[in-house]
């Protein structure tokens, strides 16, 4: 119920200022504009529009990559929020309700309002002949294992915010910039240089992005990701994203420990 | 008082509800140490309306933040219901709550009723008994008709209000009022403290810890005061016992014009203490003084320093005189 009670809360922090409508347009038009001005820029520089694997990839890569980047984004500024602007995180932390379940709701409810523009990218996809080829099965357990690499990373990011102020946003855009970089998800990992390369392949959105395509188009484009089954991809994920989850777990439950020996939970900083 | 979904597990009825001992607390920056808290050392029995009476600065919102588990305390050993603050926090939050004056906290897009509501949710309080406590006091503290107003839109006093309704919807067994009453209009302020009255009344086993700096607010409400200064407890008794403690001195009010420097009486014979305020022009003065002989050496400074008084006054003796005593200064 406590959990639910953080998800409506989301969505409301999200969607209170104006009508439902305006805001289920506000919230597709938004990273639907985003991902469209990423194929104005891509017809720019290539010349041409329609075909080739490199638009499939850089489509799809970049429509779901929304996901990580808007669930990171507002993640990284619930601590802040909470803390100064609301002023509410010492009563919700001296609650009987895990903080850490907490902060699991408002990131659930947020993945889940990304879910609706992605639907519309995927949709517009059949106006660019984006050759689909969907395996309902895996794409569900690719979005269950996305939210748990996304959850992991909000609990990274969400240690570092207990114990800084007011950089929520710029963290959480770091953070999602390092996955957009070196995870394969609008270039193949291939081009990138030898040492960031092998670092990609210890990073769980690596992964997730080559299910995403397997489970969309239906096969894998980048070269390197080609040389793994999808169920070596999947068990990959899996196992990173366990390792992920109790690091990301284990810094936060310091970072909370820290905070609460530093006397930070309560701060308010006019910086 | 079980609720469902909230795990309230309770230890043996004879601990007391709150028990600190050599508390100390130290921040530590790049550029200065400073020590909240000193060898504090305090026991706040059940059913007790217990106050923490000290200056801005004096450590009373840092005990409050360990007994919360908000912060973890340098050394010593704090308990709440016999629990360790510092290792039983799943224990001891459902049992507590707490109210801070002078913030404004709530999300202020949601309605008073949401953000109640929601609270009441993280407490496990099923949602038709959470309706019927808030709607009960929403109507106890005068906001029944606001339950849909924005936060955002409230006065300051009527987000306190929601504050407290937000922190006593729990029925928690200890709830600890930081300067609750902090910037409030003298109605809402007696509201307030009109109702923390009776909703200790209503069960003797409920427990608040109030740090003010109001003295008559302390002296109103609370069974036993402890004087907290530079983090250290100086007295601690009852309101009765502590002004019993300046019952010899002699206590003045005086009212001086055009206002003068006073620093003088620092070094005055048979001063015990003053406290000085501006008042509009004028000097507000309250002195604390030993003996009858000191009084007139005070109003002899006062002429000589080119000061007249526009008022004199002895009184009884407060629990400011008494801060007066112990610390040389005044609690404002």
């Amino acid at each position: 119920m406590a959990v639910r009670s953080s998800m409506w809360l989301e969505y409301q922090i999200e969607a209170n200022w104006t009508s439902p409508v305006i805001f289920i347009l506000y919230n597709t038009l938004k990273p639907v504009g985003g991902s469209l001005l990423l194929l104005a820029m891509y017809y720019v520089v290539t010349g041409g529009f329609l075909g080739g694997e490199s638009l499939y990839f850089l489509y799809i890569g970049n429509a779901f990559y929304m996901l990580v980047a808007q669930t990171l984004f507002n993640v990284g500024w619930i601590i802040h929020d909470d803390r100064e602007h609301y002023q509410t995180m010492k009563y919700i932390y001296i609650s009987p309700l895990s903080y850490f379940m907490y902060l699991m709701g408002r990131s659930a409810m947020r993945f889940l309002l990304s879910l609706l523009p992605l639907s519309v990218l995927i949709f517009l996809g059949v106006f660019l002949k984006i050759p689909y080829h969907i395996e309902v099965l895996l794409l569900l357990g690719t979005f269950f294992l996305g939210w748990i690499f996304v959850i992991s990373s909000g609990l990274l990011l969400s240690g570092i915010n207990m114990l800084t102020a007011r950089h929520g946003n710029s963290v959480g855009q770091a953070f999602s910039g390092i996955f957009y970089l070196f995870s394969g998800v609008v270039f193949p990992i291939n081009v990138l240089p030898g040492w960031a390369s092998k670092a990609a392949l210890g990073m769980p959105s690596t992964y997730w992005f080559s299910l995403v395509r397997r489970s969309v188009l239906g096969k894998e484009v980048d070269s390197i990701m080609s040389g793994f089954t999808t169920g070596e991809v999947a068990v990959r994920l899996i196992i990173i994203s366990v390792l992920f989850f109790v690091i990301s777990y284990l810094t936060f439950r310091l970072a909370d420990y820290l905070a609460r020996k530093k006397g930070i939970l309560d701060m308010t900083t006019t910086y | 008082m079980t609720q469902k979904g909230l795990r309230r597990v309770l230890p043996s009825q004879r601990v007391d509800a709150i028990a600190c001992e050599h508390v100390d607390r130290i921040f530590e920056s790049k550029n200065r140490t400073v020590q909240a808290l000193n060898d504090v050392t305090i026991t706040v029995k059940k059913g007790e309306l217990f106050g923490l009476l000290g200056p801005n600065g004096a450590g009373k919102t840092t005990l409050i933040k360990i007994l919360t588990t908000l912060l973890l305390p340098t050394s010593g050993k704090a308990h709440v219901y016999g629990y360790d603050v510092t290792r039983d926090e799943n224990k001891i939050r459902p049992i507590i709550n707490m109210v801070s004056g002078g913030e404004y906290s709530g999300y202020g897009l949601l309605t008073v009723r949401e953000n109640l509501w929601m609270f009441s949710q993280f407490y496990g309080i099923p949602g038709k008994e959470a309706n019927q406590r808030i709607k009960t006091l929403m109507e106890r503290l005068g906001i029944a008709n606001m339950g849909d107003r924005k936060i955002r839109t409230l006065s300051t006093g009527e987000r306190q209000r929601v504050s407290i309704i937000r922190a006593f919807m729990t029925e928690p067994q200890v709830v600890f009022l930081d300067e609750p009453t902090l910037g409030l209009d003298v109605e809402t302020a007696r509201l307030i403290r009109r109702f923390i009255q009776e909703w200790l009344e209503k069960d003797s086993e409920r427990t608040v810890l109030l740090t003010t700096h109001y003295m008559m607010e302390a002296d109103e409400l609370c069974s036993r005061i402890a004087i907290i200064n530079e983090g250290k407890i100086v007295a601690l008794d009852t309101p009765s016992g502590l002004k019993n403690m300046v019952k010899k001195e002699i206590s003045l009010n005086i009212e001086i014009f055009p206002e003068i420097k006073v620093d003088w009486l620092n070094n005055l014979d048979g001063v015990i203490g003053f406290n000085s305020k501006d008042a509009g022009g004028n000097l507000s003065l309250r002195v604390v003084v030993e003996h009858d002989a000191a009084v007139g050496e005070v109003l002899a400074g006062i002429n000589q320093h080119g000061g007249k008084i526009s008022y004199l006054n002895k009184e009884e003796p407060t629990l400011e005189d008494v801060f007066l005593k112990l610390t040389g200064r005044g609690l404002e």
